[in-house]
């Protein structure tokens, strides 16, 4: 056995995918699932660029193996605009000139929106805490905390 | 990359039975945080992954005839969150909150950590600073053990078959107080990590009744300051008493660090750093104690 059978929530939808038992999440999200958002920075924990929210909180999906969200809800930045209407943070890294080359930034949001999803009104810090995990290597982060301040008081 | 077989229990007892027959290449994986990265690096080609983060069976604090016991799968990131353990262990809550990002604080788990303990496990330090014990079970057997006692020279010893379930410590009564203090928080960019878990316990007129000091990446494994405990033990609690202790902490640190490799050029500069770090630690460390105690 070295297929795995498992069905999850991908995006607000159900799906049932088999995916090889040694595949990490963010290679089945990229390669087998078209999720081309999430982004392979160190591979190792430490950059947030794989960020992706499980269950309602963020992972790194470079440490977690595809079987095991078998059951879970993922949402990837794909899973963020509606219809062709972008999320507020999306409109938000833009209006605040947070994204320079942008490898960072769909990590960037979702830790920002799994944040919102728990507190809708976090303080300078507790975004500053949340994104932490996030590293960016352009924009010296000033912009992408205002960002998300511009998204909060929307 | 070999492929290997996956099985996620959906019970404890479903993996134990698993486990019955593991063997050198069977792992567990709950967090992924290490376990992952060692596959997709060919660290380890694993026979066999046991996923045990859908054992909801195992997610739980709670304190129960005296002692305060948590499930081994909790997060970091539940534990610093918990109602219970922010009242009466703040040593662990503040340890967890220092690990990692917010994305591996919510994979990672205590279990994980203390079973694959490096010496910088914060997790560990804090646990054995509250003298915790913990649970192997197996299919037909249940051991317990003194976490400080879990360690061999750089393995720990749960057998094959057993499942760390349960962690458990005596239940800090009101007037004990425990702290945490990390120094080097980015795994990327600090060149020296330490760490300091401690708690003390006073009776009415403030006489230490209880004393446990932990140091994290100094030696192998986090380890207790015995002599320096039992300095304090017996004296009253108060800023220059604890003070007192710390010159001696400095003295073991070094001591501690070049002894374990003699003649290393870099374990000398690590002794001399880590043996001046303390003095900050410990004081940060003893200041949030006092104030916990309110003594002034
Ligand atoms: S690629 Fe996953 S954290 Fe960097
Ligand atoms: S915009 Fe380039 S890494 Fe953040």
């Amino acid at each position: 056995m070295s297929k795995v059978k498992i069905s999850f929530n991908l995006n607000y939808e159900d799906i049932v995918v088999e995916v090889e038992s040694n595949k990490r999440l963010l290679d089945m999200l990229r390669e087998d699932l078209n999720m081309k958002s999430v982004k392979e920075g160190c591979g190792e924990g430490e950059c947030g660029a794989c960020t992706v929210i499980v269950d309602g909180i963020t992972v790194t999906s470079c440490t977690v193996l595809a079987p095991q969200v078998d059951g879970c809800s993922v949402i990837t930045l794909e899973g963020l605009s509606k219809d062709g209407e972008l999320d507020k943070l999306q409109e938000s890294f833009m209006e605040a000139g947070a994204v320079q080359c942008g490898f960072c930034t769909p990590g960037m949001i979702l830790s920002a929106k799994a944040l919102f999803m728990k507190n809708p009104k976090p303080s300078k810090d507790e975004i500053k805490r949340a994104m932490s995990g996030n590293l960016c290597r352009c924009t010296g982060y000033k912009k992408i905390v205002e960002a998300v301040e511009i998204a909060r008081d929307k | 990359m070999k492929r290997y077989d996956y099985f996620s229990p959906k019970t404890v007892s479903e993996a134990l039975d698993i486990l019955e027959n593991a063997n050198n290449d069977t792992h567990i994986i709950a967090g992924g945080t290490d376990i992952v990265l060692d596959i997709n690096k060919g660290r380890i080609e694993p026979d066999e992954i046991v996923n045990i983060n859908k054992l909801q069976e195992l997610k739980y604090v709670k304190c129960e005839d005296g002692l305060i016991k948590l499930g081994s799968t909790m997060t970091f990131s539940e534990i610093e969150s918990d109602e219970l353990l922010n009242k009466k262990a703040k040593v662990l809550v503040v340890a967890c909150r220092e690990i990692g990002s917010t994305q591996i604080r919510n994979l990672g788990t205590v279990g994980g950590n203390v079973v694959n303990s490096s010496s910088a496990a914060d997790s560990v330090a804090a646990l054995i600073a509250l003298d915790a014990s913990v649970v192997l079970k197996s299919k037909n057997e249940e051991r317990t053990m003194k976490l400080i006692d879990f360690y061999d020279n750089g393995k720990s010893k749960i057998r094959k078959n057993e499942l760390l379930t349960e962690i458990f410590f005596d239940e800090p009564n009101q007037n004990t107080a425990t702290a945490f203090t990390k120094l080097g928080r980015r795994k990327a960019l600090a060149i020296v990590v330490m760490s300091m878990g401690a708690l003390l316990e006073k009776d009415e007129s403030n006489i230490c009744t209880k004393a446990q000091f932990v140091l994290g990446a100094v030696s192998r494994h986090p380890s207790r300051l015995y002599e320096i405990e039992n300095q304090i033990i017996g004296q009253e609690i108060n800023r220059d008493n604890l003070y007192e202790l710390i010159d001696n902490m400095s003295t073991t640190i070094y001591k501690t660090i070049v002894e374990g490799s003699p003649g290393s050029l870099r374990r000398l500069n690590s002794a001399k750093y880590k043996s001046k770090s303390i003095k900050g630690i410990a004081k940060t460390t003893f200041e949030s104690i006092l104030s916990d105690l309110e003594i002034k």
